[in-house]
């Protein structure tokens, strides 16, 4: 019988005292387990999503980090509209590879509807690097006034809707619901991306909607108002137009409040406003791939430069900046976690020294049948060791699984993608549990050492 | 000329009580034991014979005197070396059994040899061989809790025997026992100790058995302390 057989023997002996001490270190590898990985997950999530776009052009007076996450993780919004203008001038730009329009604001039972071109699903990779084109079930909705949608795998999962069921959506998150009525005709494979969420349609639609229409009809007089008055006074002060309009409308963007175009309507029933829709609404920002990632600080300071009516941001600039501030919360969490562990591991000593008491006459027949003190000392480590290494490893399951569990509940919740997958760090946990163990066993050890036999096998004479 | 397996000369051992004094716990000018031989030791309560028995294993170290168990010394040496020469020499067979309660009758007796030599021999096999001699084979997987006083005793026995020492020490084995389970015990343990050419030294105050020992010797009170 080995040391290790004897040490298992003497932890299933005392079968509640270790399973109690087994799971307090089982909790403390689990919650550090869990929370580097919520940690390390939302990073890489924030990260990956981040490198979608090279940058993204949103409203002037809105916030770089909000005009990212409304755009690229579906929370918040952009803080404002910029000229459908921009869109096109991108699209243009010989730079430019994808310039993918977004306009949001309506919602299908909490998803967001996003209102885009097909060019958003080629421009956008799923984590493993495949354009999101690939994992549409159906097909992809057609650009253009046609009334389609294609689902993220969470939304449609939410909402219960297959290929071929229509929907309509409510204005905001309230109850108002527009007439107009989508079908799907497309659903993605959860692709581990804030897109599940989605409910993605053709951004011409988005116009269509007769709610906007009302609003834009407003905003369009208002607008028409503005250019008017400025026009008016450039004359006045003898200012020659070069015919460049955007440069008008450029101005009266600045004037737009938050979510103002969703109060927009289709300028194509409006006499003066044939194409007042785009124009009027507007959008809420413009994903830009590039040709080549070396270009982004060239087409970044051109716009720059232009002092026009977007800014461009740079998205994964915006997340490490936001990381660099929350990462040392996450650590010192980390850290604080990590310190269970240390102390599930004081309590198995405690465990294990409280119970050489009771021990000493096991301790004492051991020795009389022939066991060295080397070898009870060996006895007791084990068993701090084993009971170390098997809480860890299965707080190591336990942590992994939680992980898994709360997974998806947080990629609908916040869009962040938490992967499970053992790694190294679950070598890092049972490397430290078997020095832990080793260390936390010495005392008891000790103390069963100096444990007299001939007075714990039976009473002098 | 019979191999000798206990040599035992002017062993003394004294104990201190509560008042700081000693007094003489053993005194046992001579002993001599041969391999085959079994020696019952009679003597009456506070005579020290379970302390003689923790002497000769080696568990209490002696004060004066020399004990050799096997032709070695153990007095004069180390706690670990007196352990290794427990582990190597002496089966030690106790009052109360010993039994470890969280292992199996097989375990049990498997422990004792988990700490000596192997001698080609395999600690499980030779384990199962010992308990199939004391009629055990269909009780290896119980626990001591399991089993029967007289079980557990068979138990205590076959982990005493199995690993063939050189020397069986026996303390009052059967003082737990009836009459009828008594004279079993000691049956047994007299045909597996000379089976085993072990050397038997067992002590105990029942006349009953003690007449069943071609040998017997008395452990006299030892006279007088030291302040």
């Amino acid at each position: 019988m080995t040391i290790l057989g004897l040490a298992w023997r003497s932890i299933k002996q005392r079968k509640l005292a270790s399973i109690l001490t087994g799971v307090s270190i089982a909790l403390g590898v689990a919650l550090t387990i869990a929370v580097v990985a919520l940690r390390d997950g939302a990073q890489n999530s924030y990260h990956d999503t981040a490198r979608g776009y090279d940058c993204i052009l949103g409203p002037t007076h809105g916030s770089t980090l909000d005009i990212v996450l409304n755009t690229m993780f579906h929370v918040g919004d952009t803080g404002g509209t910029i000229p459908w203008d921009e869109f096109e001038a991108a699209k243009r730009d010989e730079m430019v590879k994808f310039a993918v329009p977004y306009a949001v604001g309506d919602m299908l039972r909490g998803h967001h509807v996003v209102g885009t071109s097909t060019d958003m699903f080629r421009a956008l990779m799923d984590p493993e690097g495949a354009a999101l084109l690939d994992s549409i079930r159906g097909r992809l909705f057609k650009d253009g006034k046609h009334f389609e949608a294609v689902l993220g795998s969470i939304a449609a999962a939410n909402t219960g809707l297959v290929n071929g069921r229509r929907f309509r959506v409510t204005h905001g998150v309230g109850l108002v619901e527009h007439g107009e009525e989508w079908t799907v005709v497309g659903v993605m494979r959860p692709t581990g991306t804030p897109v599940d969420r989605g409910v993605f349609v053709p951004i011409e639609t988005f116009y269509e909607v007769e709610g906007h229409k009302a609003g834009a009809e407003d905003v369009g007089k208002r607008r028409k108002e503005r250019a008017q008055k400025r026009a008016e006074e450039e004359k006045a002060h003898g200012h020659a137009h070069d015919g460049d309009d955007d440069h008008g409308d450029h101005g009266d963007e600045h004037d737009h409040g938050d979510g103002d175009e969703h109060d927009h309507g289709d300028g194509d029933d409006h006499e003066g406003h044939k194409h007042g829709t785009k124009e009027e609404l507007g959008l809420s920002a413009i994903g830009i791939r590039l040709k080549s990632p070396i270009l982004r600080l060239r087409y970044v300071a051109d716009i720059r430069n232009d002092r026009g009516p977007v800014q461009a941001v740079i998205p994964q600039d915006q997340i490490r900046e936001l990381f660099d501030v929350i990462s040392p919360i996450g650590k010192l969490l980390t850290w604080i976690v990590a310190l269970m562990i240390v102390v599930a591991g004081v309590g198995t000593m405690v465990s294990l020294y409280n119970t050489i008491a009771g021990r000493r006459r096991e301790i004492a027949i051991l020795r009389a049948v022939g066991a060295r003190p080397h070898h009870v000392f060996a006895i007791i480590v084990s068993e701090a060791l084993l009971l170390c290494l098997l809480g860890g490893l299965f707080g190591i399951l336990l942590g992994h699984g939680t992980v898994i569990l709360v997974a998806p509940y947080l990629l609908e919740k916040a869009g962040v993608f938490v992967g499970g997958g053992f790694g190294s760090l679950d070598a890092w946990i049972l490397g430290v549990l078997a020095v832990l163990g080793l260390l936390v066993g010495l005392l008891p050890a000790w103390q069963g050492l100096r444990t007299p036999v001939a007075a714990n096998l039976h009473p002098t004479e | 000329m019979p191999e000798p397996a206990l040599h035992v000369r002017d062993l003394k051992k004294w104990y201190r009580d509560p008042e700081g004094g000693r007094f003489l716990a053993v005194d046992l000018p001579s002993l001599d034991v041969s391999r085959g031989e079994a020696l019952a030791m009679r003597g009456e309560s506070g005579s020290g014979k379970t302390t003689l028995l923790n002497l000769i294993a080696g568990i209490l170290p002696a004060d004066e005197g020399a004990i050799e168990v096997g032709g070695t010394r153990i007095t004069g040496r180390s706690e670990t070396q007196r352990d290794r020469v427990r582990a190597e020499h002496i089966g030690y067979l106790f009052q109360t059994f010993n039994l470890l309660p969280g292992l199996t009758a097989l375990e049990n007796v498997q422990v004792g040899m988990s700490f000596r030599p192997r001698r080609g021999v395999a600690p499980r096999k030779a384990a199962r061989e010992a308990l199939d001699r004391v009629g055990l084979s269909d009780r290896r997987s119980h626990k001591p809790a399991q089993l029967s006083v007289g079980q557990q005793q068979r138990v205590a026995i076959a982990r005493a025997l199995a690993g063939h020492p050189t020397l069986v020490l026996a303390d009052e084995p059967t003082s737990n026992l009836d009459r009828a389970r008594a004279e079993q015990c000691m049956d047994l343990l007299l045909a597996f100790a000379e089976e085993s050419n072990a050397a038997l030294l067992v002590v105990t105050h029942d006349e009953g058995l003690v007449g069943r020992f071609e040998r017997v010797e008395h452990l006299a009170v030892p006279v007088g302390s030291q302040a």
